[in-house]
């Protein structure tokens, strides 16, 4: 397992090494490795309490992992935080909504720009003339990604004040206008009705694929999943229990046991608005 | 009727001065969620420092530009000694934390001046002047400019600069923040600076007023129901209340306490502030949270 994966290929994106994360004694993930390549869709799939928002948090910096580490673009990252991450082009988008309920669209998206602003506080504070070129180049980029999700027309509606869908493309917008590499997507399709999915999956496609983003994904509609993701990792109880096609992990006899496992026992933490299918859909 | 006016004016320049004082509990707790308890002590540090730097014989701008410095230098000292290992900790945690660091900052600056009263001038006349027919203090008058100026230059620089987009954000939802590449530590040594800054000018107006001294420290209650009116996170809210108050008091004053016993302007501001908590426990331009349950 761990040959393609303790030492990066040319065309690695991101990978986990044994990464193991503990809470107090409790392990959310246990010794869990992967590659993911550049500019693949890979899909974080399993059932609630699986480990999937913890391996994502643990990709993005929010968590440490007690061991283990991780690699981004080749580059070793131990006790990694969410500003460096940040910095090495991984965004990400949250759970629930994790947006700035009192701004704007357009607020909320530059906030994604902040690690591109070349303009120093004092000198905004100034309004030296550099500092408001910079703002109208940082405004331009913003507005260039908002018109992309489709969101133009809530541009200057503070987002407390948007439906769940239209939040769920702010969030989306923020994260890309940081102009990342690697997008971290954590459950963007949840709470969506059927043709709102339809269109987040274009979107996400279409973000991989006219902007070159490696994107990993967590997701419980099996049928989105398997129809977006180039690449699906299967999580149960903190650790790997499948890794590959999405063809060659529908017929791994350990997911099809663990899906029906979850299905069928009452010590699952899982729930049912969120459980995956079971294993006959895969 | 005129004399109606002037005590409405006078209460109204009175209030600037303490909105200048809220202000700065406003930024901070904008920014972290955090009621600084610790403002009363900056604005005494930073008097007090002003005022001894003076007395050691520097001229009036150098004091000012090194007390400011100093402000700047305590914002990266709390940062780093108080905020840093705190972060993520419950509010109450940080309020109990400020609630030393006003003790350490109180001390420090009267172990490192001393702790006799200092006059302070700032060569601003205090003479009454007429304005329109009206009798208004002229000090009042400089001291609501400089705090206009003040107020009009933060509000800007948080409204339209892309640092006060990021403090808006880090207010907003810290972890968030984080994750589009907003350096948080950096951004709370901003507002613990402007908060500083901000302590500076009410020390040096508030100084000029009642003379260089411990009680200055107290000016800070007077804040309190200032905060409560106006809300905790605005700084327009933090003008309006201000005004409100400092008319209040003084019409309250004047007016009622001719039948009531004199004396009202003192806790006149807590029963207007308890008032608003009945009816509009957020102030009125505070931000109402709705918690889902």
């Amino acid at each position: 397992m761990s040959g393609n994966i303790t030492t990066a290929g040319a065309s690695e994106a991101l990978a986990a090494v044994g990464v193991t994360l503990e809470f107090q004694g409790v392990q959310a993930l246990d010794d869990v490795s992967f590659s993911i390549r550049d500019g693949e869709i890979c899909a974080l799939i399993g059932p609630n309490g699986a480990g999937k928002s913890s391996l994502l948090n643990v990709l993005n910096g929010i968590y440490q992992p007690s061991e283990g580490f991780l690699r981004a673009h080749g580059r070793v990252l131990r006790g990694a935080r969410p500003q460096l991450t940040a910095k090495l082009g991984i965004a990400r988008t949250f759970q629930h909504l994790g947006l700035f309920p009192g701004m704007t669209v357009l607020e909320n998206v530059l906030t994604g720009r902040s690690l591109r602003h070349r303009s120093h506080w004092l000198a905004q504070a100034l309004g030296l003339p550099a500092a408001r070129r910079d703002e109208v180049r940082q405004i331009r980029s913003a507005e260039a990604v908002i018109h992309f999700l489709g969101i133009d027309a809530w541009r200057d509606v503070p987002v407390g004040e948007l439906s769940y869908g239209v939040q769920k493309k702010v969030d989306l917008a923020r994260a890309l206008a940081s102009e990342p590499s690697i997008l971290l997507l954590d459950e963007p399709m949840a709470g969506l009705n059927k043709l709102d999915k339809a269109d987040m999956a274009q979107l996400i496609r279409k973000i991989n694929q006219e902007h070159q983003v490696t994107v990993v994904i967590i997701e419980h509609d099996i049928g989105v999943v398997m129809g977006l993701s180039d690449h699906i990792i299967v999580l149960d109880h903190g650790q790997k229990i499948g890794d590959g096609s999405p063809a060659q992990v529908r017929a791994n006899p350990a997911v099809i046991e663990a899906y029906l496992g979850a299905g069928g026992t009452e010590s699952s933490a899982d729930t049912h608005e969120s459980r995956p299918e079971p294993a006959v859909a895969l | 009727m005129e004399f109606f006016l002037e005590v409405l004016i006078g209460g109204l320049l009175a209030g600037v001065m303490y909105s200048l004082v809220a202000i700065g509990f406003v930024l901070i707790y904008k920014a972290s969620g955090v009621f600084n308890f610790a403002q009363g002590a900056m604005v005494l540090f930073a008097a007090l420092t002003y005022v001894s730097l003076i007395d050691q014989g520097l001229p009036p701008w150098l004091s000012l530009v090194v007390t400011a410095a100093l402000m700047v230098l305590l914002a990266v000292a709390v940062e780093a000694a108080v905020l840093r290992p705190l972060v993520n900790r419950p509010p109450i945690v940080l309020f109990m934390a400020t609630l030393g660091l006003a003790y350490v900052i109180e001390g420090a600056a009267q172990a490192l001046w001393g702790t006799q009263v200092h006059g302070l001038e700032l060569g601003i006349s205090d003479a009454p002047m007429f304005l329109g027919g009206l009798l208004i203090s002229s000090f009042d008058l400089v001291a609501a400019g400089i705090a206009g100026l003040l107020v009009i230059v933060l509000s800007l620089f948080f409204s339209y600069t892309q640092t006060g987009l990021a403090l808006r954000a880090v207010a907003d939802d810290p972890l968030a923040a984080q994750s589009v590449g907003i350096r948080i530590r950096r951004i709370w040594v901003i507002v613990w600076s402007a908060a500083g800054l901000v302590a500076l000018v009410a020390g040096l107006l508030w100084g000029a007023r009642l003379g260089v001294q411990f009680s200055l420290s107290l000016v800070v209650l007077k804040a309190l129901p200032v905060l409560i009116i106006g809300g905790f996170t605005s700084i327009t809210g933090a003008i309006v209340g201000g005004l409100l108050i400092g008319a209040g008091e003084k019409l309250a004053e004047v007016y009622l306490g001719q039948l009531i016993g004199n004396g009202i302007e003192n806790w006149f501001p807590y029963v207007l502030a308890l008032l608003f908590l009945l009816v509009r426990p957020a102030g009125l331009f505070g931000q109402r949270t709705i918690e889902r349950v």
